[in-house]
């Protein structure tokens, strides 16, 4: 006998009724049987010979990444052939496509061929419950993993279909929590941005001279639902309305990702969304096609930020080669140092680079680390130490400190190295355009002087907006939607990942 | 037609989750499923609740509401379980209501014994969380509230106990002497088993349910349940001094 | 508890060869306070004990992060306080949590929160001795520590003897 499997319809109702009652002591009603088929999360299928006979059904209800094995029944002359093995191997395909990860189900204790035909098939017994079934006998609860299907992993380019009935128009809601701005935004088909709410903290943050990262973490408990209502609130769309989830994973700080994380994982478990996770610096990098669609691959990208200074080959998007990246410090970082000594406050960059436009950046000779180097690497700590010295030195020797020089000298050195490394890469890989990311990118001495060496070279530069240069969650709804289109999922059992890696 | 309530709180090393049934904001069936998930909550948590929901044949749409330990434990700990809450009670459109962890741990140890009982957890950096409550007929009344000092404090903090009392709690692992010691031999009754030591998810329903009985779990909405710290960071001290100047003026 | 010891190191490759050793002989749950001036090498160092553990991915500087965890034959808890106020923020990073989870911890700028540290701790200060000379002192506050510092000590002067 060939038995073929396919979806289970209300026509199939008339033939799985016989099969129940001759299957089970305690059958389910038409009743019941017709609610399950249409309900959201259900998955029937049933098992035709030949002929075209039913043979077979079998169903399971999926909770995320939970599956639970509701009934399965063969026809009493055609059990022990096949059937419900190939009924419960085709909807354990289905399920993990859909998303599950682990199947659960119960079988009667004295059943011996049915838990045979389980074990068989890889379960193992996880548990009892006591006097479960109306004859009073207990049932044995058995379970298994089912087979990963593309989660938290790339998966190939065309991917498994994307759920929106109308691809392109996607409606995605983007997460962010990766360091002190609390953000969310909505966006339709990875372009069109609908709102970007971010709850910036950086006021709360000026006394302190750098993130405070408890602070930061309280706040974004405080502020997340708050945020995100603010988000859904100005794109005019509910929750319901939603095609999927992103959030930032990594990297940052581990005390702040795990909020949004934890709290992402919470709104797909509820609302049954499919959810993405999007490394943080790609999100600097998809930044730029929000501003100009025409920009893609091949590029290279100079991330620079708080936490970051590093310059990507991106010949493909989703493919990352990080070509270099700082030894120390990163170039936020030592502007945030910087201004430190100099008792200019927090944030570092927008004060340093406002006194520099009055400043001569030849004034001072600071070291330009790494430029002769070879390599892409960078290296800041060594710039930092001698901005410190050359502060106590003039102090010691009772001299002023000329702050718009300073700053202006300090620039030009961080400036210079950036731009002879990135205008390097770009001529090495051959690329067209340039893409500038992160938070340094909001720096104009910074945007001008790149823009200017490359275009020498024929080069375009790409520059965000400024108000996508910090962080914000427009730019991880731009990489969460294409990421989403392939089919990429994060787990319920995610975790948040600090030191996360691009590519 | 039950309500059906989840719970979790990941404050501590074990991870305390339990469904409960209320029939006119009555307690009336407990499934339990806590599990040791020492610093791993946030990738544990959720496979849980998913996996209990499924087994019960149940859905997170089926949830009347959400109820979450609200600390104080682990800081880290406390925010997993309390920005899951936020985002599942928020994405299914249902309140949310937060418990002490303390209260949890107390009304788990409330079906097990009576009198009164001084509960001490771990708060590291070699303090403890330390609240007394009153055990009867199952329950458990709160007496103190909670904060966080040095074990040799405690006695100071609890004044002059008119019983002996019962102890449980996960600082008596690093502190135990420590904390017999500024209590006193004849102040302690007996310590109970450590298997008591930790919240539990049928801990956590009981006490919600008292705390639902009096109005005390919060409002409701999950954008203002926040966690309970004890320790205020400088910044929040000084902001909060200042409103207080500020309304004074 | 034995004194502190002291190694010489005359390359920065030297150093990173100290923290090599250092991270094998490293176990579960012990805490490494790293201090030094800017550019004494705490960085270097942190990197020789992460291959010491057996950790494979690069390891920078976790400033920014403030934590970076990796794994080895233990997991390497990497944090550097340098961006923290006050003692209460160590908190907010599960600095505790993380110090008693069983990883090795090194602690980059530790000596900024001396009076939250466990009792226990090895402290490695880095100095200065010439441009990339340096003097890696290793001062133990208890037996635990003590019983590391001694083992390093021993096993860099096997070392040089056998490279002798």
């Amino acid at each position: 006998m060939s038995v073929t499997v396919r979806t289970m319809t209300p026509a199939d109702l008339d033939a799985a009724l016989a099969i129940e009652h001759e299957s089970f002591p305690a059958p389910w009603s038409r009743g019941m049987f017709a609610d399950e088929l249409t309900r959201p999360g259900r998955i029937w299928l049933a098992a035709v010979d030949d002929t075209g006979a039913l043979v077979g059904y079998g169903g399971v209800m999926r909770v995320a990444e939970e599956v639970h094995l509701m009934n399965l029944a063969v026809a009493a002359g055609c059990r022990r052939t096949g059937v419900a093995r190939a009924l419960l191997g085709e909807l354990r395909t289905r399920a993990a496509t859909a998303g599950g990860r682990h199947l659960t189900l119960e079988v009667r204790e004295r059943n011996e061929s049915a838990r045979a035909l389980y074990a068989a098939e890889g379960m193992i017994v996880t548990g009892r419950r006591p006097g479960y079934y109306e004859t009073g006998e207990d049932a044995l609860i058995m379970g298994a993993d089912l087979p990963a299907v593309a989660v938290g992993q790339p998966g190939p380019a065309a991917g498994p279909p994307v759920a929106a009935a109308d691809a392109g128009r996607e409606l995605v809601l983007a997460i962010e929590t990766s360091c002190d701005e609390t953000a969310a935004a909505v966006m339709r088909g990875g372009a069109e941005l609908l709102s970007s709410v971010v709850a910036s903290q950086v006021d709360f943050h000026s006394r302190f001279g750098g993130v405070v990262p408890e602070i930061a973490s309280r706040k974004h408990t405080e502020a997340i639902v708050g945020v995100v209502d603010a988000a859904l609130e100005q794109a005019g769309v509910s929750l319901a309305d939603l095609d999927a989830l992103a959030v930032t994973h990594g990297p940052g700080l581990i005390g702040a990702l795990v909020v949004g994380v934890a709290y992402a994982k919470g709104l797909a478990l509820a609302t049954g969304l499919p959810l993405v996770g999007v490394n943080h610096l790609e999100g600097h990098i998809f930044a730029n096609v929000l501003d100009d669609p025409t920009v893609g691959p091949p590029l290279i990208a100079l991330v620079v930020s708080g936490g970051h200074t590093s310059l990507i080959h991106v010949p493909e998007w989703g493919v990352y080669r990080t070509l270099g990246e700082t030894l120390d410090d990163a170039a936020g970082e030592a502007f945030d140092k910087v201004a430190k000594v100099l008792g200019l406050g927090y944030p570092g960059g927008p004060v340093i680079s406002r006194l520099a436009e009055e400043g001569d950046p030849a004034a001072i000779d600071f070291p330009r680390a790494m430029l002769r180097s070879g390599d892409y690497r960078f290296s800041l700590s060594g710039l930092k130490t001698a901005v410190i010295n050359h502060v106590r030195h003039e102090r010691e020797a009772g001299r002023e400190i000329h702050a718009p020089d300073l700053a202006a000298s300090f620039q030009a050195a961080v400036v210079d190295v950036q731009v002879a490394k990135t205008v390097r890469a770009a001529r090495e890989h051959g690329v067209a355009v340039v893409c500038l990311a992160g938070g340094v990118a909001a720096n104009p001495s910074l945007r001008e002087s790149l823009r200017a060496a490359l275009a020498a070279e024929g080069i375009r530069l790409s520059v965000p907006p400024f108000a996508l240069c910090t962080d914000n969650a427009a730019m991880i709804a731009a990489a969460g939607t294409w990421r989403f289109r392939r089919g990429e999922r994060l787990g319920l059992d995610a975790e948040a990942v600090s030191d996360l890696r691009l590519g | 037609m039950a309500d059906l309530v989840l719970a979790f709180d990941t404050a501590t090393d074990r991870c305390a989750l339990a469904l409960g049934e209320f029939e006119d904001g009555r307690l009336v069936r407990v499934l339990a499923a806590d599990l040791d998930a020492p610093r791993a909550a946030l990738g544990r948590l959720l496979p849980a609740v998913a996996r209990l929901l499924a087994e019960e044949g149940r859905t997170p749409a089926d949830l009347s509401c959400v109820v979450v330990g609200r600390g104080p434990g682990s800081f880290t700990g406390v925010r997993i379980g309390v920005a899951s809450a936020k985002g599942l009670a928020h994405g299914l459109g249902v309140p949310l209501f937060g418990v002490g962890t303390l209260d949890a741990l107390a009304w788990g140890c409330a079906t097990q014994a009576s009198g009164l009982l001084g509960v001490v957890a771990d708060a590291m950096r070699g303090e403890v969380y330390p609240a007394l409550f009153r055990l009867a007929h199952g329950r458990a009344e709160r007496l103190t509230d909670d904060t966080v000092l040095r074990p040799a404090h405690i006695g100071d903090a609890w004044g002059a106990l008119d019983e002996p009392l019962l102890l449980a709690g996960t600082g008596l692992e690093k502190h135990g002497d420590a904390i017999l010691g500024a209590l006193g031999p004849r102040a302690v009754d007996r310590v109970l088993p450590a298997s008591c030591w930790l919240p539990t998810g049928a801990g956590l329903l009981a006490a919600f349910e008292a705390a639902r009985a009096t109005g005390s779990s919060g409002d409701g909405d999950p954008a203002t349940l926040l966690p309970i710290y004890t320790r205020l960071s400088d910044a929040e001290e000084a902001e909060r001094e200042r409103a207080r100047e500020g309304g004074a003026r | 508890m034995s004194a502190s010891s002291t190694i010489a190191t005359g390359s920065a490759e030297e150093t990173r060869a100290a923290g090599h050793l250092l991270g094998t002989l490293a176990h579960a749950g012990d805490v490494v306070v790293l201090t030094g001036d800017l550019g004494a090498g705490k960085t270097v160092l942190a990197k020789g004990v992460a291959t010491g553990l057996g950790v494979t991915d690069p390891v920078t500087s976790p400033t920014f992060n403030i934590l970076l965890m990796h794994r080895g034959r233990f997991e390497l808890a990497h944090f550097d306080l340098y961006r923290l106020d006050s003692a209460v923020q160590l908190e907010d990073i599960d600095f505790w949590g993380v110090l008693e989870s069983g990883a090795v911890a090194l602690v980059e700028w530790g000596d900024r929160f001396a009076d939250e540290l466990p009792d226990d701790v090895l402290t490695v200060t880095l100095t200065i001795t010439g441009d990339e000379a340096r003097a890696i002192e290793a001062r133990p506050s208890g037996p635990r520590s003590a019983a590391l510092a001694d083992a390093w000590a021993d096993a860099w002067a096997g070392r040089e003897t056998c490279d002798g």
